[in-house]
């Protein structure tokens, strides 16, 4: 089972879903997430906020969630620093995805599932790819690889 | 913003099929046009690179992705489903979100952009849609290949901005 892998720790109390509902559990989240990579866990924070519940594109997507909160925040933290800061987007399913855009055809997308699994897929000039991996707290070879090849072209 | 919840004669009012002939039993053709509506503002902003944001086409809830065919409709009544679609869904829109849901523009593309495995299918009449409205079906269950067909769309989308007449009012 993924959440007793030694790679992950227990989430600390902050980013459990309030009992109370009515209580967007991005409140909570808030006040934990600013120990790596300040302004990308403020727009998250900012996104998260703006997408708390269901509906919020007006085509029914999912409301983003603590769980969905706390794997985007630990995706964040096992980026290198030398790749420019992604784009933050919210997704339908009420995850977090990352995009990095160079322009037409250049573009790597990585949507990060709550069930601690990355799905990533890049256009890359004339080549485009896609897949999935789990994630153990380390970005996977093949989205870093992904990556190279958008910084490269 | 705030819109009454009660049935409105405004409601919908420059979109019903009884004013407008179908033309769903047309085939689509590649080059037709075919328009995404945004109803959610930050879609519309452009990307630091240029380009359009992929998330506009990510396929939901039944990974489907809702479009209107724009073949047989005027300006006015292409806007009007989208003035329509965006009514629709503030009226149905939870506290605070009225402010961020309305309709901001429309992305249009061609129909040769949807490619195998995805096809087009006409979705209209009571139960279904409204006129013209057509359906993106057949996406593959992975996400990544999703996020991939997205981001296909949006490279070959062009925003149309909304004109200022046909913007939503709170007497609408």
């Amino acid at each position: 089972m993924l959440a007793s892998h030694p790679a992950f720790f227990t989430a600390p109390p902050a980013y459990i879903r309030p009992a109370n509902p009515d209580v967007p559990a991005v409140q909570a989240i808030a006040v934990a997430a600013s120990d790596v990579h300040p302004q990308l866990l403020a727009e998250m924070v900012e996104e998260a906020m703006d997408c708390a519940s269901d509906g919020w594109d007006g085509y029914g997507a999912k409301a983003i969630g603590a769980d969905a909160f706390e794997v985007a925040r630990r995706f964040v933290r096992a980026l290198p620093s030398h790749f420019p800061r992604p784009r933050v987007v919210t997704d339908p399913d009420g995850w977090f995805a990352f995009e990095w855009n160079r322009g037409k055809r250049k573009s790597v997308v990585v949507a990060v599932d709550p069930a601690y699994r990355l799905h990533f897929s890049g256009l890359l000039g004339t080549a485009e790819m896609d897949g999935s991996e789990p994630f153990f707290g380390i970005l996977p070879e093949s989205v870093e690889g992904l990556l190279q090849r958008l910084y490269r072209l | 913003m705030e819109f009454s919840r009660s049935p409105s004669k405004a409601f919908c009012k420059d979109f019903t099929a009884s004013e407008v002939p179908s033309v769903a039993h047309i085939p689509i053709g590649p080059e037709e046009t075919l328009s995404r509506f945004i109803l959610k503002g930050k879609w519309k902003k452009p990307l630091p690179a240029g380009g359009i944001r992929y998330e506009a086409f990510l396929p939901y809830s039944r990974v489907e992705l809702s479009v209107t065919r724009v073949r047989g409709l005027s300006d006015k009544r292409l806007w009007g489903a989208g003035r329509c679609a965006a009514i629709k869904r503030i009226r149905g829109a939870k506290p605070g979100q009225t402010e961020t849901i309305g309709l901001y523009g429309r992305f249009d593309f061609n129909a040769s952009s949807i490619t195998a495995p995805l096809r087009l299918e006409t979705s209209e009449g009571p139960g279904k849609g409204p006129l013209n409205h057509v359906n993106v079906i057949d996406y593959p269950p992975e996400k990544s290949a999703q996020v991939k067909l997205a981001q296909l769309l949006a490279e070959t989308a062009t925003l149309v901005e909304l004109p200022a007449e046909y913007a939503i009012t709170p007497q609408d």
